[in-house]
């Protein structure tokens, strides 16, 4: 890991950080429960990522598995937690959809099996290549379900900035991962790619961040907007 | 016509399918992405009082022959004066939206949505500028 991967990971562990301090202490943040607890898994995975780094080193097994297996588990979470947007965005509308948790859980068991099943099923293939296949899967997956639930909070018109907000930190998220892993694939030999993956991980923690941390309009006392600024100078 | 097919092709052949896939993949992506950022600001736009601009028009704060661009300046010359003095933090998309608006009117001669976006986006601003004088009040009160 060079120091460029490593001051990112810390800027997004501290990003992460701070966007759950504002999760978990700001008021009317009650529904968003499921993105704390989103990020509370990132900060733990990144964590350890960083302690295996440091007790076993760069080249070692164990830091390998813990990198290779902690942004897929994370991505999973994202995935669940997109489902629970969903569901909240249908809590007012008199459109009910029973099957919703039982029909995620069945296409996250679906693309977990059938990766499991083109991976494995190669004859140079590691278990580190599932983790990788499932997170590339579940970046396009997870974009497309952004995609919808967007589509879905639109035509409802569901009320609520930050809710609208969060739906697109998680779309700005899984778009630029689904972007990363499509250059990788098509450009094999850049080896640059791999610089881009912390970055969109920050992105998606910065908006999340900035989501929950701004408060929402307050409305101004309505008086007369008059302020001693001498305009020549700018002029 | 069918000399630029030919070149077409001898271009594709090579192109595997799942190549193509991937590019149409990546495109996607990015324009979500790109979508995403600015549906971003738009969300925060949406809920913008347009009648705020108006209000400084008729105060006389702004020229009543003033673009859109050079009322979005005034009102930021302004803010970024008075913001530091009232310990309001700007917000940083504003700018970049600004921009990202004003590439996208050159480009396009003439769009009705992109006129009311650049708009609420200067009234968004305006209404920045209240809050700001607002509390410029109240400490000169105090």
């Amino acid at each position: 890991m060079g120091i460029y991967a490593f001051a990112i990971s810390l800027v997004g562990l501290c990003t992460r950080a701070i966007a759950l301090g504002a999760a978990m202490t700001r008021r009317g943040h009650r529904k968003l429960y499921a993105v704390a607890i989103y990020l509370a898994l990132s900060i733990v995975v990144e964590l350890i990522g960083l302690w295996t780094l440091h007790i076993f080193g760069l080249d070692s097994r164990e830091y390998r598995y813990a990198y290779y297996f902690g942004d897929p588990l994370v991505s999973i979470a994202g995935f669940f937690l997109l489902v629970r947007l969903l569901e909240l965005s249908f809590e007012h509308s008199s459109l009910k959809l029973p099957g919703l948790r039982m029909g995620a859980i069945m296409v996250f068991s679906g693309i977990a099996v059938m990766t499991a099943f083109f991976v494995l099923s190669r004859s140079s293939a590691i278990l580190i290549h599932l983790g990788v296949e499932i997170e590339q899967n579940l970046s396009f997956l997870g974009m497309i379900l952004t995609v919808l639930l967007w589509t879905a909070t639109n035509v409802m018109r569901v009320p609520g900035l930050r809710f609208r907000r969060v739906i697109l930190a998680f779309s700005a998220l899984y778009s630029s991962n689904a972007a990363v892993f499509t250059v990788h694939f098509l450009l094999p030999g850049f080896e640059s790619w791999r610089l881009l993956v912390p970055l969109t991980g920050l992105l998606g923690a910065g908006l999340l961040a900035y989501t929950l941390m701004t408060p929402e309009r307050a409305q101004p006392e309505p008086q007369v907007a008059t302020a001693s600024v001498p305009l020549q100078e700018w002029a | 016509m069918m000399h630029s097919l030919s070149v077409m092709a001898a271009w594709l052949l090579p192109v595997s399918g799942y190549t193509v896939y991937s590019v149409l993949i990546l495109l996607s992506s990015l324009g979500i992405l790109g979508y995403a950022l600015c549906a971003f600001s738009h969300a925060r736009l949406q809920e913008a009082d347009v009648q705020e601009l108006e209000r400084l028009h008729r105060e006389g704060l702004l020229s009543p022959n003033s673009t859109l661009e050079q009322d979005f300046r005034t009102i930021s010359y302004l803010l970024d004066t008075i913001a530091p003095a009232v310990y309001m933090r700007q917000e940083i998309w504003v700018r970049l939206y600004y921009y990202v608006l004003r590439i996208s009117r050159l480009t396009v001669s003439y769009s009705a949505s992109l006129e009311l976006e650049l708009r609420r986006l200067v009234a968004h601003q305006s209404h920045n500028y209240r809050i700001a004088c607002g509390r410029l009040a109240e400490i000169r009160a105090s």
